[in-house]
């Protein structure tokens, strides 16, 4: 178990929890070493009162005052030092969700600074879930301290009941070292089963939380139902039980003969502890007070080792699931980030491509290839393309979602990948196609923390349409969205989250706005609406409008025909029409036949 | 002991949600044990009895020894100590044994019932209707009832689990009295009376807990949940990148935190003080057995292994009666868990006992809606009203209407996923409601907006039927007529490849297109199906998919009936008749050509989505047909 990698992780969780716990409560640390010494002090109050108290009472001439004292004391100090160190243990508690919600922030702080690359990677998504989980596995700063002043209190007990057994019964030593050695070695082995296990499990529990809860979600209920599905996903779910039974009838099967042979140490321990005490008091060595006094201090000392390695194997436990989050947090970065600042931010940029090649990480395949185009300040393009052409990944670029691979992205003449990343993100206003709200009110999901008047939100949900229903809401702008946050929460359609997303997009006021599919969720008469607003909801700026419906091209001043991963086609609309065999003209023709 | 009792009924609005109580609930588990697995009653009771006999085997041994070496103090004579240590020994080692295997056989025993009990739930959701399940009440219920069995220390985990714990300190409650009224049954009625009194302040402060630390907390940890998937699941990644979220997200995380901690330090200074309490008890009781203990031994000669005897048991019953304490807390925390999951399993189904006549084999399939009205639970506005329509068998219809029109909802009801408010659906002159509703689901082949893609292989997402039964010619020729040739043939398993990357790490992720696709495969691939279904199936097509699939669509669907919702009002083109509903209501009905010269709602509709293409009328058609598709 202790080998050095092990040792490693333990010392990298210490580093990543404790720092923060110690810059905000000395508190916490005096108070535990006060109860150390309070849990190591308890047991002593028997060791040392009741061979006196029994001594005293066998007695040939009975002295009630000592006796009593001695009863009195023993029991004032049991219950004294037993009663404070369970309530401080108790009030050091006050201090585990607070010390564990903190790591909880600073891995929400780093999942949202991950470069966005890796949140589409399968290894990085996995990370996460296993940091989390094991955040939540290892409890926390609080319960790893808590071990930890454990393993010293345990062996304050320890100093204290070896000076007590050397003089009187220093054989005893031999007897429990002997058991202690045998004992750490097969919980060792024990403990490794229960890793090894959980390790199978989390990649079972995976599966396991997928078949259980995500099939039969009753999104997808009308499927289940209407196609008979019920019997294959019954058939799923008992197998992926019957999966998990079998892990831990094979974990219980490996650790069982290790907990026995456990059994059998404790056993022969006490034959020789209770042998050897029993003999020297036969022979006279030493008075039945002692006797007990012996018996009780060779428990104590057996339990605080036994502590001693439980607490140090619950750390390393700990440790190694709270590692896992270590690890996450000092994920290598995926892009190189710049620092050069955007002159005149909110003002008019020329972006251009120049022979940008991309593939997404490990598939090797060319999504674009050889892309040159230029986006003039207060340009309409609209990007058009049958499905898998390349345009949600063209966007994707220009956001700087992720690096191209070959040739460059020029901001102003600048390759994008030495301004700030941050300022970067600040010239674009998009909507994607799989936008998501937040479970806060309309006002939250506009503003974003910030304040304004309440005219600027009310002009905004006006320009996209939005105002009346809004209006109808319950508690109006206050309203929250969704139910997660709020019950009474509501839930709007999709047509209407469009457009508060677009609303949103347009509070951002960048000068780039980027609409990637934006009426899909619309009915004709809504999707109308915004086109017929496109330029006032626009302005001047520059934009960039995805859309499989080609109407959407006409009030553009350029179109882009990706096909393949490449620009096939590029012009004004009736230019593009005109063109013979054109793909663009393919695509007009074949959704405009029906309409006229 | 009230804790026992079933608590006075909360104020809740939840018709379903019942309460068992802590007894009630645990003979369900005794029951549910007797079922499934019969030696989990016996191991129970056995590794509960040994466990106690361990923690005291050796406190009675010491005061065994301590009254041979009195007899024969300086005598010398270890054989009987050699004996008695031995035999003590031995029996220690039968019951740590006894433990540790029973412990282990339970261990697993327990997680074989938990998940015999998730198999009863999922067969469960499975069988209640679509209407029910889909409210926010039942999906509400549904999560409460996964908690329920989700883990080992949770909900029915944790009752069996802490069945077991009480059971030990239950024996060990019985051995420590035995052995002080051995000294003196008078001590009992003390020590009975103080644990009492430390048992009501404990549930005193018990429910000041639960009020204000745990039901209090509830919101909270589903806004904790949100909180969690909005940072960590990543569909929120680029939104949160380009409008730079993150410190604001932060802030309402931290917000919710910070309110979670206060919370818990109040709940923690509560179990301060029944700390504080409990042990000046402690001291009480000791103080008075220690006393009574001293006083025997000066007046009466109680032996010094007498009194090492009962001091221990004295202590070990403080200790006990603790962790019972505890244990009973835990056990009442888990029940009321317990009764989530039992409420949700209660739930009466609404079709349970009702009488279905089998719906007769017919050439053709002829469904009409008489007066038909719906309103979904719990609303008051009607989402379809007095509705009248005729679908006749082989007709093609496409539904129409701005969104929240009620095109959704109309199909829902033809399909019988919802039932009617008022009026009747009639299948060939029959109610539909007196069909057995599994039956009546054979009738339908749809593909519905929002694709389910399940972590199966492709084939088996189209015949959804259980591995090995699927027809997988058949399978992949839906696959192909819907358009997923190519891709099919760029995948090395072709249609046996997995879908999803959730259980399979070389799993495929489909695009929006291609499930659509995928989910009209599975409508094709409903052979005896009367009546196809298609919600929106080219919203996420390419323009020339779509065309494909407009121009097939008549070869595909052949002579079954089909009902086609569309934004796009190209489709009405190729079929026979269209619907087109305003506000709940069917406005218009009849063929493209007769709505269009009616001028009314379909015909503005249709012309806002026609003015783009109108106005480039002459360059398309100077172009002639042949150059589409």
């Amino acid at each position: 178990m202790s080998d050095k990698k092990e040792k490693g992780k333990v010392l990298k969780v210490i580093k990543f929890f404790f720092p923060f716990a110690w810059r905000t409560s000395k508190e916490y640390f005096i108070l535990s070493a006060v109860n150390v010494i309070l849990a190591a002090a308890q047991p002593f109050a028997n060791i040392i009162f009741l061979p006196l108290l029994i001594d005293a009472l066998m007695a040939d001439v009975k002295d009630i005052t000592l006796i009593l004292t001695y009863g009195g004391a023993m029991t004032l100090a049991n219950v004294l030092l037993g009663g404070l160190n369970s309530a401080l243990t108790v009030h050091l508690e006050k201090y585990s969700d607070f010390f564990l919600n903190e790591s909880f922030v600073e891995l929400s702080m780093r999942s949202m600074e991950l470069d966005f690359a890796l949140t589409e990677n399968k290894e990085a998504l996995d990370r996460l879930a296993k940091a989390r989980e094991g955040l939540n596995y290892s409890s926390g700063a609080h319960e790893i301290a808590k071990e930890f002043f454990n393993i010293i209190s345990n062996a304050l007990k320890l100093l204290g009941t070896g000076a007590v057994l050397v003089a009187s019964a220093p054989w005893l030593f031999l007897i429990i070292g002997a058991s202690l050695i045998l004992s750490t070695v097969l919980n060792g082995r024990v403990n490794a089963a229960e890793v090894k296990f959980f390790k199978k499990l989390s990649t079972l529990g995976r599966v396991f939380g997928y078949v259980v809860y995500e099939m039969t979600n009753y999104r997808h209920g009308k499927d289940i139902r209407l196609y008979s599905a019920e019997g294959m996903m019954q058939e799923k779910t008992d197998i992926q039980l019957d999966r998990m039974l079998d892990t831990e009838i094979t974990k219980e099967r490996e650790s069982l003969p290790y907990r026995l042979l456990d059994g059998g140490v404790i056993s022969a321990k006490d034959f020789g502890t209770y042998l050897y005490l029993g003999v020297l008091a036969i022979m006279g060595k030493i008075t039945v007070g002692t006797f007990s006094q012996l018996v009780t201090s060779a428990g104590t000392m057996s339990g605080a080792l036994d502590a001693m390695i439980r607490s140090y194997q619950e750390i390393e436990k700990r440790c190694s699931y709270a590692y896992e989050t270590v690890k996450f947090m000092e994920y290598p970065p995926y892009m190189e980030k710049g620092d050069r600042q955007i002159e005149n931010l909110s003002g008019g940029h020329t972006i251009e491509f120049r022979n940008v090649s991309f593939s997404y990480p490990n598939t090797g395949v060319k999504v674009l290839d050889d892309v040159s185009i230029t986006l003039h300040s207060g340009e309409k393009l609209s990007v058009v393309g049958l499905n898998g052409a390349g345009k949600t990944t063209f966007i994707k670029l220009l956001c700087r979602l992720y690096d191209t691979d070959s040739g460059e992205i020029l901001l102003d003449g600048v390759n994008i990948r030495e301004y700030d990343y941050d300022e970067y993100m600040k010239l674009f206003s998009v909507v994607f196609q799989d936008f998501r709200l937040l479970a806060f009110t309309v006002d939250d999901n506009i503003l974003l923390g910030n304040t304004e008047p309440p005219e600027v939100v009310d002009s905004l949900l006006e320009k996209v349409g939005l105002k009346e229903k809004v209006e109808s809401l319950p508690r109006g702008r206050d309203t929250m969205m969704f139910k997660q946050f709020d019950k009474e929460g509501v839930e709007l359609s999709g047509g209407e989250q469009q457009k508060l997303a677009i609303a949103r997009a347009l509070y951002k006021n960048a000068p780039v706005v980027i609409l990637d599919e934006p009426t899909a969720a619309l009915d004709p008469v809504a999707e109308y609406e915004i086109y017929k607003r496109f330029d006032e909801l626009v302005g001047g700026k520059t934009a960039v409008y995805i859309s499989h419906r080609l109407s959407s091209c006409k009030f553009c001043d350029r179109i882009a025909v990706f096909s393949e991963g490449t620009i096939k086609e590029y012009g004004a609309h009736d230019e593009l029409l005109r063109i013979k065999d054109g793909i663009y003209a393919e695509m007009f023709k074949a959704q405009a036949q029906y309409y006229i | 002991m009230n804790i026992f009792k079933k608590s006075k009924k909360e104020e809740n609005a939840d018709e379903f949600h019942k309460e068992y109580g802590v007894l009630g609930n645990i003979v369900y588990i005794l029951k549910k044990f007797a079922k499934y697995r019969k030696s989990l009653i016996f191991l129970l009771v056995l590794c509960g009895a040994a466990r106690a006999s361990m923690s005291y085997i050796w406190s009675f041994i010491g005061k065994l020894v301590i009254d041979m070496i009195e007899r024969q103090a300086g005598g010398g004579n270890i054989s009987p100590l050699l004996a008695l240590v031995t035999a003590t020994t031995a029996a220690e080692l039968i019951f740590i044994c006894l433990d540790t295997a029973s412990s282990s056989r339970l261990r697993v025993g327990f997680q074989y019932i938990r998940f015999k009990l998730i198999g009863e739930k999922t067969a469960k959701t499975l069988s209640m209707e679509f209407e029910s399940l889909e409210t926010p009440d039942m999906l509400d219920r549904l999560k409460k009832a996964d908690r329920a069995v989700d883990g080992e220390w949770i909900g029915v985990g944790g009752m069996m689990n802490y069945m077991l714990q009480i059971s030990v300190q239950i024996v060990s409650l019985i051995t420590a009295t035995v052995i002080m009224a051995t000294f003196n049954p008078l001590i009992i009625p003390v020590i009975a009376a103080l644990a009492v009194v430390q048992f009501l302040y404990f549930d005193h402060i018990r429910k000041l807990d639960k009020k204000e630390m745990w039901d209090a907390m509830a919101p909270n940890w589903r806004k904790l949940g949100y909180m969690e998937e909005v940072t960590g699941d990543f569909s929120y990644a680029k939104d949160i990148r380009l409008f730079g979220m993150k410190k604001f997200l932060i802030k309402r995380t931290r917000e919710v935190y910070d309110d979670e901690v206060a919370h818990w330090r109040k709940s923690r200074q509560y179990w301060i003080y029944n700390t504080i309490f409990s042990h000046g008890i402690f001291l009480v009781q000791n103080l008075i057995v220690i006393g009574w203990l001293i006083f025997s031994v000066v007046n009466d000669g109680l032996s010094i292994g007498n009194f090492t005897l009962y001091f221990a048991s004295s202590t070990a019953f403080s200790g006990a009666i603790s962790q019972f304490l505890t244990g009973l807390s835990g056990l009442k925390e888990r029940s009321a868990q317990t009764d989530d999951f039992r409420s949700y399993m209660d739930i009466p189904l609404a079709d349970e006992g009702a009488e279905t006549i089998p719906i007769p084999k017919a050439d053709r399939y002829e469904f009409a809606f008489e007066n038909v009205s719906f309103r979904y639970k719990g609303q008051e506005q009607y989402a379809l009203k007095n509705v009248n329509i005729k679908i006749p068998a082989g007709e093609k219809l496409a539904v129409v209407g701005l969104n929240g029109a009620g095109k959704s909802t109309f199909i829902k009801l033809l399909m019988r996923l919802y039932d009617v408010t008022e009026g009747r659906i009639l299948l060939n002159g029959t109610d539909i409601r007196r069909f057995d509703r599994h039956e009546y689901f054979k009738l339908f082949a749809p593909a519905f907006q929002d694709v389910t893609v399940f972590a199966v292989p492709m084939n088996e997402n189209v015949s959804m039927s259980e591995p090995g039964t699927t027809d997988k010619e058949q399978a992949e020729k839906v696959l192909r007529d819907a358009g997923l040739g190519e891709k099919i043939d760029s995948l090395e398993k072709g249609a046996d490849t997995e879908l999803l990357k959730v259980l399979y790490d070389d799993g495929v992720d489909l695009s929006g297109g291609e499930k659509q696709k995928l989910a009209l495969a599975r409508a094709l691939y409903k052979e005896n199906s009367e009546i196809i279904v298609l919600d929106e199936p080219t919203a996420a097509l390419d323009a020339l998919a779509e065309y494909r699939l407009y121009q097939s669509f008549n070869g595909l669907v052949g002579d079954k009936t089909a009902v086609y919702i569309s934004h796009r009002l190209s489709s009405t083109r190729f079929c026979d008749r269209v619907a087109m509903f305003v506000g709940g209501e069917l406005a218009e009905m009849g063929t493209h050509t007769e709505l269009m010269e009616k001028n009314g709602a379909y015909a503005e509709m249709f012309r806002v989505q026609a003015q783009y293409y109108v106005e480039d009328k002459d360059v398309i058609t100077e172009r002639g047909e042949t150059n589409v598709g």
